[in-house]
């Protein structure tokens, strides 16, 4: 227990440093109104250099930076529903917990999780001889932070809040666990029982299972360096057609929004506003109020909003059009700037596992992913080792040293990459045990063929020791709504307590909270 | 030479008939696609040139790239730029100019 308080003691004090660094200003995490999440970099811009004419010019010229002019007229679902599509269908996030857990479906951590919550249960077991029921709570520091605060969740055009966006904790509850606290009695209740001094009570049929922290340890991404450059090159000329062929839907999509404001007499109509609006807005910078800028931008932009519409019936219809181009494209370069920054990328998972009748353990992961096939295919690598956490008594048949596993994974979409309607994973993994398994025994159980009890801390080994090596066919189907169901069958050579070959199925369900985080932002970004 | 666009308020005039090239600064920000007066006009990875017309008419520019800092220069030759815009480290999918020919 000493090793999960300091788990959560260290993990409370990460936050709090992150939480106290953030920024206290205007700007797209900190934002109460769409136009002002929308225009919070500019807003946020104009409060730092009040005499820049760029500055002033992307607040007022709106049709400079169409992509925040049209983020701030969007309906709710346009975005939203492009970029929970493209979150849904990305191969590369963990939800539940992984193998050596009971009441898993999966063999390899993958390198990233959800953007704000997940949620999975899962049935089965891959090297465990008991299979298990587990439900896992999963959450993305940073994710959480905009949730509450009612900023996008997603953000394909910012960079996420320092430290907390690398940062995921995931808590796993046995749902099939039954634990028992021995009580004393007050004597037998009548002449025929037996002297009784204790009875087992049930105590919870839902107990922590594993505690799990990852921290994502990204190249940092530097576009000014050598690296990133060339990088950055093979990247885009990987995917030139396609970022060419999305630019082109988004010019011809965003083109008859903006074409009114070039255009007479609509042009003259709106320099007037311009002229009107450009001297109060940029006193207010310079006498940095936050909140006058806001209040002076915000009734500017209704007004230029309420003449193109008077001038355009169908402005709001086009403005959709728009948006859904703005999504896919800005998607689009999202995920050539993320091929470019760098992979492998790599993550460090920390888990505290809790398995029934066996000593907790500390296991350390690395995960690398790739993507050897430009994004239509994921290929995961873990690395992790085992100890025993607890006091190893003295003259004990094992070490400290538990085990070490390495293990891979390929998932590949079947169908379209971003509307396939289910992922096919290999998996393979061998882990080396040093010592055969520890099997606790509890205070109830008596020595066979006696009535001496045992002493609380018995233990007895049990399976061998060596190698385990588990295969893994499995297929995740892509549900609307951000629900996935994994499906999958593994064959091993013998499972931790037990020197015999295993063949048995996994079923899960996964909920990805990051596909829905409207519901409490409001929108993505 | 003589750059070809004057900056008036925040839209910017030429005389119609001019030539303008717009380059882009930045390590690593490209070009993917331009439209100037609603019609495709040729690019490359950092400039783009155009005819201006009568009348207002709007120059449109698609851009790939990380968040970095982007400058967008009238190139009026001879080594001679004209800065028209730019931003810090931020990814714009595009810009848009209103250029009034007269």
């Amino acid at each position: 227990m000493k090793a999960a308080r300091l788990v959560w003691a260290t993990t409370a004090a990460l936050l709090m440093a992150s939480v106290q660094a953030l920024p206290q200003t205007v700007s797209s995490t900190n934002c109460s109104t769409r136009v002002q999440c929308a225009y919070g970099q500019q807003l946020q811009d104009l409060l730092a250099h009040p005499a820049s004419s760029d500055a002033l010019d992307a607040l007022i010229a709106v049709e400079r930076v169409p992509a925040s002019f049209v983020t701030a007229l969007a309906a709710d679902s346009a975005f939203d529903n492009v970029v929970n599509a493209w979150e849904q269908a990305r191969v590369d996030k963990q939800t539940g917990v992984t193998a050596p857990s009971s009441g898993t479906t999966d063999l390899v951590s993958r390198p990233s999780t959800s953007e704000l919550l997940g949620l999975a249960v899962q049935l089965g077991a891959l090297t465990q001889t008991v299979s298990g029921n587990t439900a896992t709570f999963q959450g993305n520091a940073d994710g959480i932070y905009r949730a509450l605060v009612k900023v996008p969740v997603v953000c394909l055009v910012c960079s996420g809040t320092p430290v907390l966006k690398n940062l995921n904790l995931s808590a796993s509850f046995d749902l099939s666990q039954q634990t028992f606290k021995s009580i004393n009695t007050s004597g037998p209740a009548n002449p025929s029982t037996p002297a009784v001094t204790t009875v087992q009570l049930p105590e919870s049929s839902r107990q922590l299972s594993v505690f799990t922290a990852r921290y994502d340890i990204y190249n940092p991404l530097d576009p000014r360096s050598k690296q990133f450059k060339q990088a950055w090159a093979t990247a885009y000329t990987g995917h030139q057609a396609d970022l060419q062929s999305a630019a082109k839907d988004l010019l011809d999509s965003l083109g008859p929004v903006l074409d009114g404001f070039a255009k007479n007499p609509e042009r003259k109509e709106y320099q007037a506003l311009q002229d009107k609006y450009r001297e109060v807005i940029k006193q207010a910078a310079a006498k940095n109020d936050s909140k006058a800028l806001i209040n002076a931008f915000e009734e500017y932009f209704n007004k230029v909003v309420q003449l193109v519409r008077a001038k355009m019936p169908d402005f709001d219809q086009k403005v959709s059009l728009a948006v859904v181009a703005l999504a896919r494209y800005s998607q689009l370069n999202y995920q050539v700037v993320q091929e470019a920054r760098g992979k492998p990328q790599f993550t460090f998972e920390y888990s505290y596992h809790r398995p029934p009748s066996q000593p907790d353990t500390h296991d350390f992961r690395l995960v690398f992913g790739l993507n050897p096939a430009h994004g239509s295919g994921l290929l995961t690598l873990n690395a992790a080792g085992t100890l025993y956490g607890g006091s190893i008594p003295a003259g004990a048949g094992y070490g400290r040293f538990r085990d070490f596993q390495i293990s891979g994974q390929f998932d590949r979409p079947l169908g379209d990459d971003i509307n396939h309607p289910a992922t096919l994973s290999l998996a393979g993994y061998v882990q080396y045990q040093f010592d055969p398994s520890v099997l606790n025994i509890g205070t109830s159980n008596l020595v066979p063929g006696t009535n001496i009890a045992l002493p609380g801390n018995a233990q007895v080994l049990l399976g061998t020791k060596g190698t385990l090596a588990i295969v893994q066919g499995k297929v995740t189907f892509n549900l609307k709504s951000g629900v996935n169901i994994p499906i999958g069958v593994s064959w091993a050579n013998k499972t931790d307590l037990l020197n015999a070959t295993d063949v048995r199925g996994n079923i899960g369900i996964t909920y990805d909270f990051a596909s829905i985080g409207q519901l409490l932002t409001g929108h993505s970004q | 030479m003589a750059c070809a666009l004057t900056k008036t308020g925040s839209n910017f005039t030429a005389t119609t008939g001019s030539v303008v090239t717009v380059n882009v600064i930045a390590d690593n920000t490209t070009i993917t696609g331009a439209k100037y007066n609603d019609q495709a006009i040729p690019f490359q990875s950092n400039s783009t040139s155009f005819t201006v017309v009568n009348d207002g008419a709007l120059l449109q520019l698609a851009l790939a790239g990380p968040p970095e800092t982007v400058e967008f220069v009238e190139d009026c030759g001879g080594g001679q730029t004209q800065h028209l815009f730019g931003y810090q480290n931020q990814f714009q999918p595009t810009v848009s100019f209103i250029i009034i020919g007269n």
